[in-house]
């Protein structure tokens, strides 16, 4: 497609026109912002202005997940009517670690610092050492703001604030009944609730309303707690039968220092021998089996959400949210394999995660493309496969037609010429009967000399030879016979093919004429096969010299070798190939001759074929007809010559 | 001059046998692998016999009689043969085979034959030396005397054969002796037997 001219300039003339359109606006652009910094930054604060900004204290440490979780939700928390997200700001009271008074002191001193300039319009301690913390230093640090305070572990601390002016409270239900109450479903058979609150009394302290929950659900209390984490493993390794282990605490170790809580909870529930449950549910993966969980993030929305209420209506409320706004049900599925607890045990919704992974499940379209894929190319395999079989047994097929009508050809042949086998085997018997007849002549006529006799003798047996040879040679013919490929000299091939009809062409007066090279020339082929081509082409040069003159009929057989390559060819004088005979000389049943039964040709074009070899017919410039066949050679010094 | 066997097969392991089967039985034998040999070869006018096979590369047997049958001596011819075709054997006995041996050979029915042959040879040749010896006689005849033979052996008379020739009763009976002392014949039966034996036509009166 070429497009015309007309249409090319059309194009530049639009394409330019749009770049004047675009190029105007651009500059224009360019001006207002170059010449609007100033304005651009006082935007940004009022953008600021506009949305609050509020300060979240947290009781731990940064790096626990829990905060991570919560910080994740509250940061998705935006102002429906402005499209504003409120401007969070999050600190860390770090209240395990550093638990002197001191310590909170210097906190409020860098708090009061840091936010020296800012704006507050809303403090939001969460949980217990933060909430305590804002009740008591929120008159000296942020006199006028007002507070949100969040409690996820039960509504104990949020009492001690509660009761201060400008003051907003968020109780989150613990929810340990609904988490014991899943885990006696999931585990029918549980009597007992084993709780480690990790090595630190702080921690136990602070978990001190599991006890009675686990109490209230019916369950056993046992307490597991041991100095160090290496006596934790120790006891949760020996729990009693029928008890879960509840992971409630373990965030720093007897001395203060920080643990991983995954870390902790993938040694203890590694080391237990019974299933362990937590309460967060980004444990789950740790070893814990799972269960009605809280979900942090869930919490952090949720916190987020009053917060942003609280800083900008007047109206907002404090609230208790109850555990199934926080809960997720969610199970770990190799800690079920390892419990053996069966999937359809658990409660419905139940999600499950960390299933081994199932292409299936986890993949199915793409698994589906690829089991199309598969299914597709198998088929295609198996298609291939099945021509290639089919193939092969047509070959296979072909090969044994091809051994069976060369059977029944050379059996015709063969039967053609019974008579000169008669003829043949008579000339060596003869010649034996006359030879001994002689000998015992010359015995009754006390003639006979020993030499004689010997000589006698040794011509017996030459005729001897001579008549297993004919016979040899005409069984050979006669046998059914499977195409086999081994190397083999053509030349004595094709002489025991002529040998064969000796004694008919010399009944028809058929001078064979074979001139080939004493040399041996090896080819890869099939003996019996290959003299009968040699066979039926040399009884169709006499065939077809039956109308010629005795003292004419000729046949001369030759060897030419090419590089790679052996030509025989079969020349006779007769009339030559009439032109509308040439063309379906090698179809089967197409024959002039009035015996013939027209496979003959046939048969040497599928054997020569078998052969990978080529046959071609011509009529000669100076009369008769020439067939040629030619095989290609046997690698050099590969094959041996070999008698046939 | 003793009769040979002229054994003639394009299969050498046959005609050495063969010869030597003769050889043992006393023959004199000469081979010959082909028609053809023997044709170039055989000594003129040799008594003995031809075993021949019919099926032969080159001049086959049939085609080897029809030629020797062109020379004046003709050996009589034992034919051998693979299979015997009945048109082939009818010819070969038409032309003049002694016999006609199947393969194989029995080698005392081939002696048989060769005998009958050599014999039948020997036969052959003592006609063909008497019809010759008689050819020779009447060769000898003058031309008159030759129409006065032909008018005799006719039966007719003296007189008639003189009115006939118109010369005298007298002057005949002097031919007719002449004549039957150049034939060698000493009355007129067996005038008239040498007439058939040479194949002289009689001729009968013309009055």
């Amino acid at each position: 497609m070429t497009p015309s001219i007309a249409a090319v300039s059309h194009r530049v003339g639009r394409s330019a026109t749009r770049w004047w359109r675009s190029i105007v606006p651009l500059m224009l652009t360019i001006v207002v912002a170059a010449s609007g910094t100033t304005a651009a930054a006082s935007d940004r604060e009022e953008a600021l202005a506009a949305s609050p900004q509020i300060l979240v204290v947290f009781s731990d440490d940064p790096s626990q997940s829990w905060i991570r979780e919560m910080t994740d939700g509250m940061n998705v928390v935006t102002d429906e009517r402005t499209g504003n997200a409120p401007a969070w700001y999050f600190e860390y009271l770090d209240a395990l670690r550093f638990q002197d008074a001191e310590h909170e002191r210097e906190f409020g001193a860098a708090m009061r610092d840091k936010y020296r300039d800012r704006r507050l319009d809303l403090i939001v301690p969460i949980a217990g050492n933060a909430i305590t913390f804002v009740a008591a230093a929120r008159e000296e640090l942020w006199p006028d703001a007002p507070v949100l305070a969040a409690e996820y572990g039960g509504a104990g601390t949020l009492a001690t604030i509660a009761s201060q002016p400008k003051t907003l409270t968020l109780a989150f239900e613990y929810g340990l009944p609904a988490v014991l109450a899943t885990v006696t479903q999931v585990f029918p058979d549980i009597t007992g609730v084993a709780v480690s609150y990790g090595v630190s009394a702080a921690e136990r302290r602070r978990e001190s309303g599991v006890a009675a929950d686990v109490r209230k659900a019916g369950l056993d209390l046992l307490e597991v707690s041991a100095p160090t984490l290496a006596g934790l493993v120790e006891r949760v390794a020996r729990l009693p039968e029928r008890t879960v282990l509840f992971l409630a605490g373990g965030q720093i170790d007897a001395n203060g220092r920080a643990l991983p809580t995954w870390r902790m909870c993938e040694t203890l529930s590694q080391a237990a021998n019974r299933p362990a449950i937590m309460i967060g549910s980004q444990f789950l993966g740790c070893g814990i089996v799972g269960g009605l969980m809280r979900d942090y993030t869930k919490i952090g929305t949720i916190i987020g959400e009053h917060a942003l209420a609280a800083a900008s209506r007047p109206d907002a409320a404090s609230e208790t949210v109850p555990f199934s706004a926080i809960a997720t049900l969610a199970f770990d599925a190799r800690q079920l394999a390892r419990w053996g607890v069966a999937e359809s045990r658990l409660p419905a919704d139940s999600l499950v995660a960390y299933r081994p992974p199932s292409l299936w499940r986890d993949y199915h379209r793409e698994a589906m493309i690829i089991a199309t894929a598969v299914v597709v190319q198998s088929a295609l395999i198996a298609g291939l496969l099945y021509e290639r079989r089919h193939r092969r047994r047509a070959e296979t097929e072909s090969r044994r037609s091809l051994a069976l009508a060369a059977h029944a050809d050379r059996r015709v042949a063969m039967a053609a010429l019974t008579g000169s086998i008669a003829h043949e085997l008579g000339q060596p018997l003869g010649a034996i009967l006359h030879n001994a007849s002689a000998a015992e002549l010359m015995l009754t006529a006390d003639q006979l000399s020993r030499d004689e006799l010997r000589e006698i003798l040794h011509d017996i047996r030459a005729d001897d030879d001579r008549a297993s040879q004919i016979v040899q040679r005409h069984r050979a013919m006669m046998q059914k016979h499977e195409l086999e490929r081994r190397p083999i000299d053509l030349h004595a091939v094709v002489r025991e093919g002529v040998a064969l009809l000796a004694h008919d062409a010399a009944r028809r007066r058929v001078d064979v004429d074979v001139r080939l090279p004493e040399t041996p020339c090896v080819v890869s082929g099939d003996p019996v096969l290959l003299q009968q081509v040699v066979v039926n082409l040399v009884t169709n040069a006499a065939d077809a010299m039956i109308q010629t003159p005795p003292v004419r009929r000729r046949v001369v057989v030759r060897s030419e070798s090419g590089p790679h390559t052996v030509t025989i060819s079969i020349r006779d004088y007769g009339s030559g190939l009439p032109p509308d005979v040439k063309p379906h000389l090698f179809e089967p049943y197409f024959t002039t001759k009035t015996e013939g039964t027209g496979i003959g040709l046939t048969i040497v074009r599928r054997i020569i074929d078998a052969h990978d070899g080529t046959i071609e017919a011509r009529n000669n410039s100076d009369g008769g007809a020439t067939f040629r066949f030619t095989l290609a050679t046997a690698a050099h010094g590969a094959v041996a010559a070999q008698a046939i | 001059m003793t009769p040979t066997v002229y054994v003639v097969d394009d299969d050498e392991g046959i005609r050495k046998a063969t010869s030597r089967l003769l050889t043992a039985a006393g023959f004199a034998v000469s081979t010959y692998p082909s028609g053809d040999r023997l044709l170039a070869e055989l000594p003129p006018n040799t008594p003995g016999c031809i075993i021949l096979d019919v099926c032969m590369p080159g001049l086959n047997g049939l085609e080897l009689q029809v030629a020797l049958a062109d020379r004046e001596d003709r050996p009589p011819i034992i034919f051998l043969t693979g299979h015997a075709e009945v048109p082939d054997t009818v010819r070969a006995i038409r032309s003049g085979a002694v016999d006609f041996l199947t393969k194989p050979i029995d080698p005392s029915a081939l002696l048989e034959a060769v005998e009958r042959a050599l014999a039948q040879d020997a036969r052959d040749r003592a006609n063909r030396e008497h019809h010759r010896q008689l050819v020779a006689r009447y060769d000898r005849l003058t031309d008159r005397e030759r129409q006065v033979f032909v008018r005799l052996i006719g039966g007719q008379l003296n007189k008639q054969v003189a009115a006939d020739l118109h010369i005298t009763e007298r002057t005949i009976k002097l031919h007719r002796a002449r004549i039957l002392q150049k034939l060698d014949v000493d009355s007129m039966a067996g005038l008239a037997r040498f007439a058939v034996e040479i194949g002289v036509e009689p001729r009968q009166s013309t009055s």
